[in-house]
């Protein structure tokens, strides 16, 4: 009997997925008639490609045709592995990226810190990588289409999908980074360009991601709201206030919500849920562990399932550690380390789908690999299951 | 032997440079050699200069030459060779004493660094097990590496066995990258490239 | 399957100064330790030629030739950082070639696995009808290049004088033609880009190489 995992979304059917190893993740849309959106990228710790990739490697879908658009909201190290692969293969897509990364200083923090040795999980080297292929592609007499330049209000796709009785529109808008936040990246992008004299290093990304892409995805009646990894900041002009304050693209309630930057207490806003969100919306989240930072922390827990039963986690924030068979390397790395412990959490696939006509506010929710229900990460509840 | 029908190289005038760090008295003209890795071959003198430098091999003074010149220097017989043509023939490459076996290999970098210890993000290269976060104690890092250590500095983590004549031992070896500093004319450079990248956002 | 000894080996066909390549001028310029300059077994350091050793570095630098090498492999990706460093303060050095090789002696478990490794690659048969009891000394085959680069990979295979019992040597030379033709000259950053970009790829390619090849006297 076929893996429900590889069974292809119908054509009337949108499908969300996400997918996280514990430290970055990707959403993967199918918004209909075979064709697909892409969001960040991650990579699937055994296998090393990107997740969505081979997510849709699995369903047979051919990426080089079926993709429309990538949307590139990060570009902190671990948070987009594998997107410029993602890219080179989705030949039919237009990229959308944050317009605060079309900025002289963020050129200049690619040419300068973009770690052309030390390349694994650098956010920049993927954006090197990006850079290159579209000058590659930008050839005399070829049509070329520029990336597109995500900020506050921004469409990024629009298409008419065929149902059973009647066409579904499908719009993504960009609900920021607003002009406020842009500026607040420049700078940021420009206090870590090296000086004369520095030595050459990785760059450490800083926080909060001013250059940070919420989408709000429209597919017929259903409306979805990715929210990245923006944060609740003081400025009105920036972050998830000013939407709240001065979008003029969301109309009526999202139905579904990636919750922004892991769940944590600082990307929390009240009037999100309250005003954007339907009543207990499908909530759907990536855990992430860097130091002793964990995220959701079980008040994050606490805090979203209170606001909603249905909250799904793509892995347990927990973190396993490394079981080494040689001897010598057990000793080595004790003698030398305080801890040590596996990067990621975990790997999980969270899979929401229903059909575009469909009316009701449920989602058909599957959890594959160590994705589990954010209610079992509350201290002392068992079990995750499958969600219907 | 010398071979009457190779194209011969003789080393002349070399040391007439009073900067080289050969010993001084060193005479003008002397005889080198090629030694084939595993096997001595005769080598045309056009190909002396193209040689792999572990085929080439130098007398350093007037008595390796005479041995040389009887076939004996180092317990092997070689071909010589002698022309009037400029050519150097620079020392050869002792024999390794140490061997290293890896069991774990990781690149890693920093991430933040604390009190006695830092923490560091570590990709395996060699090895078994998904990418770790370590805390690592600053004392594990040799001296002249520890002003390398700070947010976004890459080292190489190996672990395994050394193999000395002396017998094996266990080694773990942090090596911190050294990369030249930043040149005002490498960041003019790196803006000047970063300027054109504005190119691929304008519409044609 | 282990090598008994390994190593690699970064050489540059191009234009060079050996009589900057003194070891001081590395630790000068952050490359290498003080400490190691310091204690740098420094052979020659010459107009024509430069060639010291550390623990782990062995150098040598001839007008148009750049050899760095060692056969630690801790330092393996230290030796590419250190050649990645040196072509990047030296960008304009005009540079033709560049050879990512790599050097491995495998101990086999028996004679007969030792024959049949050379029986393998060079089949007896048709040299029994020429040479009175035949066996391979050497052998060289030359493939393309996997990637969209100029250049080619060398595979030299020979019984090895390295390892005590039945050895053997296989080195793989990965070389990257630079320049659009012989005759021409690039910049050394070219070496830096090639370097950076497919270094992983050259280092894992050639052990895969070499472990085929030692494997090839297992197989019955």
């Amino acid at each position: 009997m076929l893996n429900s995992r590889f069974v292809p979304p119908a054509s009337d059917e949108l499908e969300i997925s996400l997918f996280g190893p514990g430290y970055g993740e990707a959403i993967v849309l199918h918004v209909g008639e075979g064709k697909w959106i892409l969001v960040d990228s991650c990579v699937e710790p055994e296998l090393k490609s990107p997740a969505s990739l081979k997510y849709l490697h699995d369903l047979n879908v051919d990426e080089e045709s079926a993709v429309k658009l990538i949307v590139v909201t990060h570009w902190h190290d671990d948070h987009v592995r594998g997107i410029s692969t993602v890219f080179e293969k989705c030949r039919s897509a237009d990229i959308a990226i944050s317009s605060a990364f079309s900025t002289g200083e963020f050129f200049n923090l690619v040419q300068t810190r973009r770690e052309r040795v030390a390349k694994k999980g650098s956010g920049l080297y993927e954006f090197a990588r990006i850079f290159q292929l579209l000058e590659k592609r930008k050839q005399p007499g070829v049509r070329f289409n520029p990336p597109k330049l995500a900020s506050a209000d921004k469409s990024l796709y629009h298409d008419l999908i065929q149902k059973t009785s009647e066409t579904a529109e499908v719009r993504v808008f960009a609900l920021s980074p607003s002009d406020a936040s842009v500026l607040q990246a420049q700078s940021a992008f420009a206090q870590l360009h090296p000086q004369e004299n520095d030595r050459q290093k990785r760059v450490a990304s800083p926080t909060p991601n001013h250059a940070s892409v919420a989408l709000w995805i429209k597919v017929g009646n259903h409306k979805i709201l990715l929210g990245a990894e923006l944060e609740r900041t003081p400025d009105p002009k920036t972050g998830w206030s000013v939407i709240l304050s001065d979008s003029t693209v969301i109309f009526d309630k999202a139905g579904v919500f990636k919750v922004p930057h892991h769940g944590s207490e600082n990307a929390h806003h009240e009037r999100v849920w309250s005003e954007l969100l339907s009543e207990k919306p499908f909530a759907i989240l990536s855990p992430f562990r860097r130091g002793n930072q964990q995220l959701p922390s079980p008040a994050d827990v606490e805090r979203i399932t209170r606001l909603t039963p249905h909250a799904f986690a793509s892995a347990p924030a927990r973190r396993r550690r490394q079981k080494w068979r040689n001897r010598v390397v057990r000793d080595a790395v004790k003698q030398s380390t305080r801890n040590i412990q596996d990067v990621h959490c975990g790997w999980g696939h969270i899979r929401l789908r229903k059909r575009i006509d469909e009316t009701s506010p449920a989602w058909r929710v599957e959890l594959f690999g160590d994705a589990c229900t954010l209610c079992s990460l509350r201290p002392a509840t068992p079990n995750r299951g499958v969600h219907r | 032997m010398i071979s009457a029908d190779s194209s011969l190289a003789v080393v002349e005038e070399l040391f007439a440079d009073e900067t080289s760090s050969y010993p001084s008295g060193t005479p003008r003209k002397f005889l080198g050699y090629s030694r084939g890795y595993n096997e001595p071959a005769p080598v045309e003198e056009a190909n002396l200069l193209n040689l792999p430098p572990e085929e080439l091999l130098i007398a350093p003074n007037r008595d390796a030459v005479d041995q040389t010149l009887e076939g004996r220097v180092n317990g092997t017989s070689a071909t010589l060779f002698k022309s009037d043509q400029l050519v150097f023939i620079p020392p050869r490459l002792s024999t390794p004493k140490k061997k290293f076996r890896v069991l774990q290999k990781w690149e890693g970098y920093v991430i933040e660094v604390e009190q006695d210890t830092f923490f560091a993000r570590l990709v395996p290269i060699v090895g078994e097990g998904p990418d770790q976060e370590a805390e690592i104690y600053l004392e594990e890092i040799e001296p002249d590496d520890r002003i390398l250590i700070e947010p976004g500095a890459v080292f190489y983590w190996s672990i395994g066995y050394s193999d000395k004549p002396a017998g094996r031992e266990r080694v773990s070896l942090i090596r911190f990258r050294r990369l030249p500093t930043w040149t005002r004319r490498e960041l003019e450079i790196a803006r000047t490239k970063a300027a054109k990248l504005r190119d691929l956002f304008d519409v044609e | 399957m282990q090598p008994e000894i390994q190593g690699v080996s970064i050489v540059l066909a191009g234009q060079f100064n050996p009589a900057m390549f003194h070891p001081a001028w590395f630790a000068a310029q952050g490359l290498i330790r003080r400490q190691e300059a310091e204690a740098a077994e420094t052979k020659i350091v010459h107009p024509n030629a430069a060639v010291f050793e550390t623990e782990w570095l062995q150098m040598r630098v001839l007008p148009n030739q750049f050899h760095a090498a060692t056969t630690q492999e801790p330092y393996y990706e230290v030796l590419r950082d250190l050649v990645v460093g040196v072509f990047d303060l030296l960008s304009h050095t005009p540079s033709r070639a560049m050879g990512i090789n790599r050097n491995f002696h495998y101990e086999l478990g028996s004679k007969e696995e030792w024959n049949s490794v050379g029986d393998r690659l060079a089949p007896k048969q048709d040299w029994e009808n020429v040479l009175d009891d035949p066996g391979m000394s050497s052998l060289t085959i030359q493939g393309k290049r996997p990637d969209n680069l100029d250049g080619y990979i060398h595979v030299k295979v020979e019984p090895s004088r390295r390892v005590s019992g039945f050895g053997i040597y296989v080195q793989v030379n990965d070389h990257y033609q630079l320049s659009s033709t012989p005759e021409t000259w690039v910049n050394a950053s070219k070496v830096v880009d090639v370097l950076s970009e497919h270094w992983a790829e050259s280092i894992q390619r050639s052990l895969r190489i070499a472990e085929k090849i030692a494997g090839l006297g297992a197989i019955t």
